[in-house]
């Protein structure tokens, strides 16, 4: 019975997203450029344009110069042309951080829908009133941002890899994706993004109004994102193994953080006094 | 003495400041439709907030049959139905995906959903709608299917938290209909939050006025009309010459197309005072004013307030 409860409440949260274009639009487009779109772009560019003088290749040559690893170094400096070089930097580090956008953006929206949504429209009161457990229910509801995000970033993995692989066979004569560090980009730093982008939007699901602000201030998970993007492009940090399993668990710990210290808010009695009106 | 399904000993709840319930003390009993009456604000929503367990009381103790909301909310919850003001359904599922996503919450597998959604859809004439979507019903349907869904489960006992507002006239009378069906035929007990009076003396066997989160009277209504009213008021059709008949009235008034308006002192002069006009005149109907619910509401109020030394509003 629980689990029947359970899966009522994902499958009904997942749908109140699918249902609805315009959240789900916005869903599809940002990973649709992530992984389609920009890489497509850069690869061309290299393709088309000559390296002297252009400034499309300084920065990745200029990351490359900062590259802290001697492996990793040794790795791209195994690849004869400039050309190969800047390709393989760029879709293989520099991207990275960007594909986070995409568990953050989805997850934060579908949770923004599932907690905020669900008050707003006056359904959560309905659901309160039946017999289903707390614990359960904010179960189900962290589950079904958690499902759509993974699925959504496995999607876009699969989607990136088959471009990426596409149009740089020529370059490269072989396959250069997905590398180890995607590997743990795609099944434990995008799960943490995912988790931190959903508490953060419990958190503010008991301080907002109604959807379109908690969707606004959601919107806040993509700052530690675009910090990781330009860290590297600084020289910071480089997004190596060991640095991506750090951030992953620094995530996961920030979420932690954030879950106890709303999680016991949400009880019938808090969410009925505090939030339903 | 009848059984008792949800008892409330000395209950108060605060929010912040405001004291929504202010020592509760009451009963339902089995079968019946009781009724809460009150202003907004008053506490009626506070109250069956309380009875569910979805909000704890800061004193007293409330027992729905014979558990307590606190410790054993989710029984209790398994065991009633609430209809919430607002009608409380996902607008962008239909009206049978709503049905069989409440079903599931409340654990119902899916043989007997199936039925069960069937013969609700059926009791609610929204058979023919049940692949359309919530957001396109009108606001008498969406209370229907409100209703229906808070039956899923067959509970014991059924809330209506103003049932019929927004309602218009046709969907209003439907709506009491069915109420009154699934007391009569299932038994189902019912509370009923409303300050719509008219509506509710046809539907409830007892009420409980409210105000500010205390209850003011409550009780049948023959035996509150007894203890509040004295005089009465009744509009009399009839033809005929009147002759001295009126004399054993207080006070009276003729009005246009054969209707006099009667005042007695006492109620038990009605009888007696009928008699006597029956026997000259025809009489085709008598109207009593003063002893409905919402004369009644309004004089238990006044009452009240007299007592307390209370401005009071209304």
């Amino acid at each position: 019975m629980r689990r029947r409860a359970m899966a009522a409440i994902i499958k009904k949260d997942i749908r109140a997203v699918s249902d609805n274009v315009q959240i789900w639009l916005p869903i599809i487009i940002v990973p649709l450029v992530f992984t389609v779109v920009l890489p497509i772009v850069i690869i061309l560019l290299t393709k088309y344009q000559s390296p002297a003088g252009s400034s499309a290749w300084e920065l990745p040559m200029k990351l490359l110069d900062k590259m802290p690893m001697g492996s990793m170094q040794d790795e791209i400096n195994s690849f004869p042309t400039l050309q190969q070089k800047v390709i393989f930097i760029g879709l293989n580090y520099i991207f990275l951080p960007l594909f986070l956008l995409i568990p953050a953006m989805v997850s934060s929206t579908v949770a923004a829908n599932s907690f905020v949504g669900e008050k707003e429209r006056k359904t959560m009161e309905t659901l309160l009133y039946s017999p289903i457990s707390e614990v359960d229910l904010f179960i189900s509801k962290v589950l079904a941002p958690f499902i759509t995000s993974m699925a959504v970033t496995v999607v876009c993995f699969i989607i990136y890899g088959i471009v990426v692989n596409l149009f740089t066979y020529d370059i490269f004569q072989g396959v250069i994706f997905p590398r180890p560090n995607w590997y743990l980009t795609a099944f434990l730093l995008s799960p943490a993004v995912s988790v931190l982008s959903i508490f953060f939007n419990v958190y503010i699901s008991a301080r907002v109004k109604g959807f379109q602000e908690a969707y606004q201030l959601g919107a806040m998970v993509v700052l530690p994102i675009l910090a990781i993007f330009y860290s590297q492009l600084m020289g910071v940090f480089f997004l190596s193994n060991v640095m991506i399993v750090l951030i992953s668990l620094i995530f996961f710990a920030a979420s932690a953080l954030l879950i106890l210290s709303t999680g016991k808010s949400f009880n019938r009695n808090k969410l009925f006094e505090s939030q339903i009106k | 003495m009848k059984e008792r399904m949800i008892v409330l000993a000395n209950v108060s709840k605060a929010f912040g400041d405001i004291k929504a319930v202010d020592g509760l003390n009451f009963h339902v009993n089995k079968g019946e439709i009781l009724g809460l009456l009150g202003p907004n604000g008053s506490g009626k929503t506070t109250t069956i907030r309380l009875i569910n367990g979805v909000i704890f009381p800061d004193e007293g103790e409330i027992k729905v049959l014979g558990l307590d909301t606190v410790k054993d909310g989710n029984e209790i919850r398994s065991t009633t139905g609430v209809v919430t003001e607002s009608a409380g359904l996902y607008e962008n599922m239909t009206a049978q995906a709503n049905l069989e996503f409440f079903g599931r919450i409340y654990g119902l597998s899916n043989q007997d959903l199936s039925g069960r959604i069937n013969r609700l859809l059926g009791q609610f004439g929204l058979e023919d709608r049940r692949n359309s979507k919530v957001s396109r019903f009108s606001t008498g349907m969406k209370k229907r299917l409100s209703i229906a869904r808070a039956l899923l489960h067959k509970p014991e006992i059924l809330f209506l938290d103003e049932p019929t507002t927004g309602l218009d006239p046709e969907s209003s009378r439907d709506v009491l209909t069915y109420i009154k069906r699934l007391n009569r035929e299932e038994g189902i007990t019912i509370l009923v939050c409303t300050h719509n009076l008219p509506e509710a003396e046809g539907l409830c066997n007892r009420y409980i006025f409210l105000d500010s989160g205390r209850i003011i009277e409550q009780g049948r209504l023959e035996d509150m009309i007894e203890k509040y009213t004295t005089s009465v008021q009744m509009e009399i059709q009839f033809s005929g010459t009147l002759g001295d008949t009126l004399s054993g009235a207080s006070s009276y008034e003729l009005k246009p197309s054969g209707r006099v308006l009667v005042t007695l002192e006492d109620r038990k002069q009605v009888p007696k005072f009928l008699r006597r006009l029956a026997n000259k005149v025809d009489i085709y109907s008598v109207n009593m004013l003063n002893n409905n619910l919402e004369q009644l509401y309004f004089e238990v109020r006044r009452a009240f307030y007299e007592k307390t030394g209370n401005g009071g509003h209304n």
